[in-house]
């Protein structure tokens, strides 16, 4: 037997019985393959349900199967009607769903691990004056030290208390400094910071409702209230969210996260509001409401508001472009609307990049950007290989054939001879090419390369059809 | 590479020509529509006119084959329309792989008359998204003109949508459809082009994009058959190209069995 519940308990039963003994007591019993990765993942879906109460939640699973759930509550206790209060509201919550808790609060990390685990009751709590005293009585192993605990036992330490009288140096000599090192913490006398399920975000507003809300409309009015008190909140500093992410909370427990993102620090509530609509539209098949939301939360990384950046010309229109690429970047991803960047590169596959728009303003490479020699409108993703009949050694291009059709050359022009990068060093791109620009008889017109010069290798070398001209 | 040269008395003339050019396009720049006047106006002066009117217009090649000469068309209405505007160029393209012919090129636009800078590229999934990111950029403002690419048929509800939203903001808006696009769209105007082969071997005729460009469908008016129009990099409009001084190979094609010059596609 792994783990059992309350009841399987009462009739006797208790982790590391063999099942043939448990069915024998108890033939009604019933049982499942214990599942390590099944209650890891429940585990932190519960974890992101605490972030209700706190951003800071970390979800562990202890090695004899009971979950802890360690949510940083100092500072938003009193949202909840205090700390009792709080605790009574996540025991009364988890217990609808048939989860049996044992709840502690305390200074330290250590100290609530401790009372939770192993002091007995179901609601505890231990303010800083009692920590000492609080702990003295529960047993060594409450102070997460794993196998340190049966040596202290051998020793005849049973208790914390017991190990608080011997002095500290001997102590770390004969057990490690590990062990001074937990009993520091849970006596809030060392830090522990918590690293969080999900690192939370600089600003956040939260709302819980009285019922939960159904309907996706009904959500995007609790969102636009979020955005505004939030909007207000980085206005009246002077800040920006950059980065939005919402959290609903399911009536069942499960979270919906989104997140949208903004070209330029903005504090436009009805701008924020309008980039989780179309994350909503975008996402419409994977946000599921469940049975209700009865919360969210907002949270955004806020940067200082804009001395502009994104402009193309210091027009008042500008800001109208950042919100549309926010708007277009919120349903497509930002990845998807783009710039295009001048790069120091004779290759002309990499002669100008595709940036994110919402990185910043046009490059100010462009400023000194002349069109120079003839270049296509359209450039292939990748070149593609055509078969070609030329003059040898460096005649253009008399016909040829590519993507299956057979193109006459009528006029052709070239070459313009292309040496590679020289500082590169990845394979393919150390030959010189000699681009030529080829026009069928119809008057389409080809951009195409020979990778390489005659001679240079026994292969004739290979063509390529790279761009093609307007 | 050497161009001038024995051209330079061309030149002079040439300047003469297009100023007077230019003012005749001034003068016959009127709202699409009009068809009072006695004279009809040139293809040129009718894809000025379709550049300067805000809505909702298509491109459609030939043939596949054509896909590039129909975009570089495009992309003159849309340089047209930019010119007087300040704000983005956006530019919708799809990459869906297999057929297409790639993505703008930066040194490719400015030769086509749009400065790359200006241009702010977006990446659409499928045709639904494309549609959708052109009526937000028609709506947003700080869009100089919407450039976008559709791949299947058109929806109308959202085609209407993206004109309407562009006629009340004031932003042109061109489409560029598959050859095989069939559908009478809410387009204001819809022209087909193909390429057009250069006239004279001298290279400096390379910097000079052409295209055999036809307005199929236009309202209240009717279709226009098919012309020589041509990017001019001094206007920065498109003329009607030359036709004389065919020389080499290219002299034999001009307008053969493939297509008849008084025939134009029905709109619809």
């Amino acid at each position: 037997m792994w783990t059992l519940n309350a009841a399987a308990r009462g009739l006797g039963l208790f982790p590391g019985q063999a099942l043939a003994d448990a069915q024998a007591i108890a033939p009604e019993l019933q049982f499942a393959d214990a599942d390590a990765a099944g209650d890891q993942a429940a585990l932190e879906r519960l974890g992101l349900w605490g972030s209700r109460y706190s951003p800071w939640v970390r979800a562990q699973l202890e090695d004899d199967g009971t979950g802890v759930l360690l949510i940083d509550i100092q500072g938003s206790e009193h949202l909840f009607g205090g700390e009792q209060a709080l605790m009574r509201d996540i025991a009364a919550r988890l217990s609808a769903r048939g989860i049996e808790t044992r709840i502690a609060a305390a200074e330290s990390i250590g100290a609530a691990y401790a009372l939770a685990r192993h002091g007995g009751a179901a609601l505890a709590s231990l303010d800083r004056a009692q920590l000492r005293v609080g702990l003295a009585r529960l047993p060594v192993e409450a102070l997460r030290i794993g196998a340190t605990a049966d040596a202290l036992r051998r020793t005849g330490l049973k208790t914390i208390g017991d190990v608080l009288r011997i002095a500290r140096q001997p102590l770390t000599a004969r057990f490690g400094a590990p062990l001074t090192l937990r009993l520091d913490q849970a006596l809030a006398r060392a830090p522990e910071p918590l690293n969080p399920l999900i690192p939370p975000l600089s600003h956040r507003a939260q709302l819980l409702f009285l019922e939960p809300v159904l309907s996706v409309e009904g959500v995007m009015v609790a969102v636009a209230r979020a955005t505004s008190d939030l909007a207000q909140a980085l206005a009246a500093r002077g800040l920006g969210a950059r980065r939005l992410r919402l959290t609903l909370h399911r009536t069942d427990g499960a979270a919906v996260r989104l997140e949208a993102g903004c070209a330029t620090p903005s504090h436009d509530p009805a701008h924020l509001t309008r980039l989780f609509k179309e994350r909503f539209k975008a996402a419409a098949d994977e946000t599921d409401l469940g049975l209700g939301i009865e919360g969210l939360t907002l949270e955004a990384q806020a940067e200082a508001a804009p001395a502009r950046q994104n402009n193309f010309e210091n027009r008042a229109d500008d800001g109208d472009l950042d919100a549309l690429i926010d708007r277009l970047g919120s349903r497509l991803t930002l990845a998807r609307v783009q710039r295009l960047d001048p790069n120091a590169s004779h290759l002309p596959e990499r002669a100008v990049v595709a940036r994110p728009a919402a990185h910043g303003g046009p490059h100010p490479a462009w400023a000194d950007f002349s069109p120079g020699p003839e270049r296509p409108l359209l450039m292939l993703p990748a070149a593609e290989p055509a078969e070609v009949i030329a003059e040898i050694p460096d005649g253009p291009p008399k016909r040829f054939r590519w993507r299956k059709t057979l193109y006459e050359a009528a006029r052709a022009e070239g070459p313009e001879r292309i040496a590679p990068d020289w500082w590169r060093l990845d394979g393919r791109a150390q030959t010189t090419r000699d681009y030529y620009r080829v026009e069928d008889a119809d008057g389409r017109r080809f951009w195409l390369y020979r990778d390489g010069l005659f001679g240079e290798t026994d292969a004739a070398p290979q063509w390529f059809v790279q761009g093609v001209f307007a | 590479m050497a161009k001038s040269g024995e051209n330079s008395a061309v030149t002079v003339d040439k300047l003469a020509q297009i100023a007077v050019l230019r003012q005749q396009i001034h003068g016959l720049a009127l709202p699409l529509g009009r068809t009072d006047r006695v004279h009809a106006p040139g293809l040129d002066t009718l894809a000025l006119a379709a550049a300067q009117t805000p809505g909702l217009h298509e491109v459609r090649p030939q043939t596949y084959r054509d896909g590039p000469s129909a975009m570089g068309f495009l992309c003159a209405l849309t340089a047209m329309a930019a010119q007087e505007r300040t704000g983005a160029v956006i530019w919708i393209a799809q990459a869906r792989g297999g057929l297409d012919f790639g993505r703008p090129y930066g040194p490719g636009l400015a030769r086509s008359g749009i400065d790359p800078r200006r241009v702010l590229l977006i990446d659409a999934p499928d045709d639904v998204s494309a549609l959708w990111a052109a009526e937000e950029a028609a709506k947003a403002g700080g869009a100089a003109a919407i450039l976008g690419q559709v791949l299947g048929a058109v929806d109308l509800t959202a085609a209407r949508r993206v004109h309407l939203a562009a006629a009340q903001r004031g932003v042109f808006v061109g489409l560029a459809r598959p050859h095989h696009a069939t559908g009478l769209g809410p387009a204001l105007t819809r022209w087909t082009a193909s390429g057009a082969p250069g006239l004279t071997q001298t290279l400096s005729q390379w910097a000079v994009p052409r295209w055999r460009v036809g307005l199929d469908r236009r309202r209240d008016g009717p279709p226009v058959p098919v012309e020589i129009l041509e990017w001019d990099h001094v206007t920065h409009r498109v003329r009607l190209g030359a036709l004389l001084g065919v020389s080499g190979s290219a002299a034999k094609t001009p307008d053969t069995g493939r297509r008849p010059v008084t025939g134009w596609r029905r709109a619809g």
